[in-house]
This record gives C-alpha cells, structure tokens and sequence, in this order.
C-alpha cells in the first residue's frame, strides 16, 4: 500500500479514536435476523446462511484467483 | 466515468469510533458546500451475514441519510474515492464484514456497476468485488420453493464480480471484502 494511502488511513483512524472508547461492532460469528420468530424458518435461514458464507468465501478466492491470472497475463 | 484515487479524497470532519459512520464535505457545481455521511449498517438479514449496506448522501430534515438525492459534485472521483477510503477503512477494523450497495435504482446501480469494473485493476489490493444475484430453487414436482408467505423463496448467490457484463445485465446487488 502507497505511503500516501496508509498515512490518510492513519489520520482517519486518529479522528475516530480521539472520540470515545472503541468498541468492534463485527464478532464474525453469523448474526441471526431478529425478525426470525418462527423456528424452522429460522433453522432454515441458519443453514442458508451457511450455505452463502460458504459460498461467499469460494467466490472471493476464485475472484483472488482470477485477480492473480489476470496479473499475470 | 467514475476514476477512483485513494490519494485524492476528502479530509473526514466526523468519524465514529467504531469505524462506521463518516463526515465529509463536496462542493457542488453551483459552489454550495454540502455535508455528506457515510453509514456502515448491519442489514440484519439472515441470508446475508455480516453484511453491512453501504449509505451515503447528504443529511435530511430529519437527520437522516437522503441517499435518494441526485448530486451534481464539482469532483465526483474525489467523492467516490473518499466512500471506498472510508469503506476500506470500515473492512480494516471488522476483517469479517463484507460492505453491500444496493443500488436504490437503475441509474445508480449502472454507476456502481460500471464504476467496479473501471477501476478493478486499482482497487485489487484493497477489496475484492463480488456480485450478487437471487435464485430461486426449482423442486422435482415442478414448482418453485416458497417464503412462508406463499411468495418465492429467493436466496443470495454471489459470484466473482464478472468484468465482462454489460450494462443491461447488473447484480442485483453488490459486495466488497478486504482482500486479506
């Protein structure tokens, strides 16, 4: 990363820690909708939830994959 | 075209301490100086965990994002340029989040659309783009899956943002990761 870049990143992160206490908002576990009041639709929705984190992640490493062939043609 | 610069970006006037919400002015092309926020929010949508949609614009009456609005900017890269600044920043402090646009209407999706693919190759050691579209599953007896309320039951897919599509044919909705 520029240094230019990363200095800006460093001042933006000196703005927001200057405010209160920080607090990470993302725990990276899967966050269950708190419409879900019904349990097999809830059941259902973990499982596809699953189902697209899994997805999710084969996209992004064949996106990182096409990135890097890409880099290299 | 939108040309993104990370070198070129407004100075943020507020940011919260938890990263997801930002301040910063543009001057218009008539010179008024307007505020815009930058809002990370989780859409607490089950079928798209840890998702947080991307909203920007200018404040209402309310206080509220108007993201609804149409802008004529001065410098419209250096406005995009700072969203995706704050948007890396945002990713850097929750590693596990994606960020989601969801373009309000087809204008600002064929922006979004075409502002990703003209400016992959820059954005590549920061994020990696994904784009989503909704299936709905078709069962043996020939009908379709259905919601609990008797209506389809569409679920996210999301796949390599796909340079090579056109205009006419956009992701129902668009998704960015760090690329760690």
């Amino acid at each position: 990363m520029k240094d230019s870049i990363q200095n800006k990143i460093n001042r933006i992160q000196e703005i927001a820690l200057a405010s209160s206490t920080k607090k990470s908002i993302v725990d990276g576990n899967i966050i269950e909708s708190n419409s879900d009041n019904n349990l097999s639709k809830s059941i259902r929705n973990t499982k596809e939830a699953e189902l697209f984190f899994s997805e999710l992640k084969s996209a992004i490493d064949l996106a990182k994959k096409n990135l890097t062939k890409n880099a290299l043609e | 075209m939108i040309k993104i610069n990370l070198e070129n970006t407004f100075e943020a006037i507020y940011v919260s301490p938890n990263f997801d919400q930002y301040i910063f002015e543009s001057q218009l092309k008539n010179n008024t100086l307007i505020q815009l926020k930058v809002k990370f929010t989780n859409i607490a949508d089950s079928l798209l965990p840890n998702v947080y949609n991307l909203a920007f614009g200018p404040f209402d009456d309310t206080g509220k994002i108007n993201d609804s609005i149409n802008l004529k900017h001065k410098d419209s890269n250096k406005v995009f340029s700072t969203i995706i600044l704050f948007s890396i920043i945002f990713l850097k402090d929750n590693p596990h989040a994606a960020i989601g646009i969801d373009g309000s209407d087809d204008l600002r999706a064929n922006l979004y659309h075409r502002m990703f693919r003209y400016n992959y190759k820059d954005l590549q050691d920061f994020i990696v783009i994904i784009g989503v579209d909704w299936y709905v599953r078709l069962l043996r007896n020939g009908s379709i899956e259905l919601d609990d309320d008797g209506s389809a039951f569409f679920k996210p897919k999301p796949e390599p943002f796909d340079f090579h599509r056109k205009s006419h044919d956009l992701y129902r909705y668009y998704m960015f990761n760090l690329n760690q």
